[in-house]
């Protein structure tokens, strides 16, 4: 029997191939990610960053969910290749922890994100990771869920949060696990408009459209190079530092198979995230 | 009922340290300072903490400085030098007391039951998370008015937490940091109660709570990431703030200043 896989993230050019836009395709799955995912997502940013026609980069999604984070089955294989090759576990917690996020954090390129709804884990932290944010109504809101499942802030979130929505709240939302909303996003000026649209491809053309209008008369390499000084900053610095510390912080917690167990327990409805 | 002083206790993942001292509106003496910073080293050494609960009682979180306490010094005759004398009587205590919070490891929470001043106010805002009370909390920061400079780490935490130029108007233009000033970047949450007792409980429960739920060593790993950011900052501005402030402690200005503002309160009163 012939199966075709279809990837989850797909990629398309728009305004004469001044925008790029890379989807997260998969709703009915709640746009949850594989790790090839992830991987994807890198990728394209890279051949975003690459491509001299290409002046801004916008990271899209489908349906309801942004992205319901990372899915069980992935986390299932981790957790069966870990068992047999130990070795092997460093690779897996570095690729999202070091690869992923130095992608991000390397773009030149201005990166938007149409957070069309809740973002969960290491996707909440891509959203985290992007330079402006749009929200299409109040529905969306990210979950750090790293305490419940038994290991430690990843993906740049141990800055990133803390910069972009102060160190009280980062502290809050991390330790006690709730939702960041759209509002608090907002207030922290870290989301800088709702829409208050209900479709998502309206909302995601939307912003493709707003953008294209925008960029129509500016000097590309100026936004390169105003995003070059703008992240010429401390909070990049420590971002850098971050991948190595995060990474290195949480390996001891996948060690003691801690959060294998909880992801489980999610998976098996023993455990829920409460929000 | 009689004031306990400062008191530790366990329940728990949480540690609690309860500020007893309603009469005076929980001022605390240079002893209560140090007091309270060797209670937060032992929330830091207990191997079953995970949270660090600062609490208080009555209408105020703390008052700030006892003035009669804090000015002691000046009346000693024992020929000492008044550069010893304030080092041991100041520098050392605020540096130290200063430095026990900046490098605690447990999640620092405080429980502003109503308004804090001066050192109070500066620890307040060294901890990780914030709960009011209701919206009559304030922080107050009368530095200038006082002869002195900031304090606690405040050059740090202030600006980091509230922004540059809210810090610049609220120090230097001797304001109160009102409940609305604080929601969203020191206060996280607002408990809308009236009676510190049960808000102190209510936020007891809530913490045990959520300890059911949550992988208690990833509390560590998140406050270890957090903090790594700014702590080593912070501790440079202690060491920067408390070696600022000793030529006015010589000179005896905070001491002329607290006999002038404690003569206007005991009129007030009046």
């Amino acid at each position: 029997m012939y199966v075709e896989m279809k990837s989850r993230i797909t990629s398309r050019s728009e305004d004469n191939g001044r925008i790029f836009v890379i989807t997260i395709n998969d709703p009915k799955k709640l746009n949850s990610l594989s790790f090839q995912d992830f991987k994807s997502i890198g990728q394209l940013l890279q051949v975003a960053d690459n491509d001299p026609q290409v002046q801004v980069t916008v990271l899209q999604s489908t349906g309801k969910f942004f992205s319901a984070g990372v899915r069980f089955e992935d986390i299932g294989y981790m957790r069966d290749d870990v068992s047999s090759h130990p070795e092997r576990l460093f690779g897996h917690i570095a690729m999202p922890n070091i690869q992923l996020v130095a992608q991000f954090t390397q773009q030149r390129k201005p990166l938007v994100c149409c957070l069309n709804g809740p973002a969960v884990g290491m996707t909440a932290a891509l959203v985290m990771l992007c330079d402006i944010i749009y929200a299409k109504n109040d529905s969306a809101y990210l979950l750090f869920p790293f305490a419940n499942l038994g290991f430690v802030p990843e993906g740049g979130t141990s800055v990133t949060l803390p910069w972009k929505l102060g160190i009280n709240s980062a502290y809050e939302h991390l330790v006690m696990g709730s939702p960041i909303t759209v509002q608090e996003l907002i207030d922290a000026r870290a989301v800088s408009k709702v829409y208050y649209l209900v479709d998502t491809n309206t909302f995601n053309d939307k912003i493709v459209s707003e953008i294209a209008k925008t960029i129509s008369n500016v000097f590309p390499e100026s936004l390169l190079g105003v995003k070059g000084q703008l992240n010429a900053n401390l909070e990049n610095n420590l971002l850098a530092r971050a991948q190595s510390l995060e990474t290195n912080t949480t390996m001891p917690f996948w060690t003691s198979g801690e959060p294998f167990k909880r992801f489980q327990q999610l998976q098996e409805g023993t455990r829920r995230h409460k929000l | 009922m009689a004031d306990k002083g400062i008191s530790y206790c366990v329940d728990g993942p949480v540690s609690i340290i309860s500020i007893n001292k309603a009469k005076t509106l929980n001022s605390m003496s240079g002893d209560d300072y140090i007091k309270l910073a060797e209670l937060v080293d032992k929330a830091d050494n207990e191997p079953k903490t995970f949270f660090t609960l600062l609490q208080s009682c009555g209408s105020f979180f703390s008052s700030g400085a006892d003035f009669v306490s804090i000015t002691e010094p000046s009346k000693s005759n024992s020929g000492e030098s008044e550069l010893k004398k304030w080092l041991d009587n100041f520098l050392s205590r605020n540096s130290y007391v200063t430095s026990v919070f900046i490098r605690h490891r447990k999640i620092l929470i405080c429980c502003l039951n109503g308004p804090a001043v001066g050192l109070s106010a500066a620890l307040c805002a060294l901890c990780d998370i914030v709960y009011a009370m209701n919206d009559k909390v304030y922080l107050r920061f009368p530095f200038v008015e006082l002869g002195l400079v900031m304090e606690g780490g405040t050059s740090v935490t202030l600006p980091l937490k509230l922004g540059n130029n809210k810090t610049m108007e609220t120090i230097l233009f001797n304001k109160n940091l009102t409940y609305d000033e604080l929601k969203g970047t020191i206060v996280t949450r607002n408990y809308d109660m009236t009676d510190t007792q049960e808000f102190n409980q209510r936020v007891i429960n809530d913490l045990k709570n959520r300890a059911n739920n949550v992988y208690l060593p990833s509390i560590l790993g998140i406050k270890k990431l957090i903090s790594i950011n700014y702590k080593d900052n912070v501790q440079r501005a202690n060491s920067v703030e408390t070696s600022d402030a000793i030529t006015s402690w010589v000179n005896g200005e905070p001491q002329r200043r607290f006999k002038i503002l404690k003569t206007k309160l005991r009129k007030h009163k009046v």
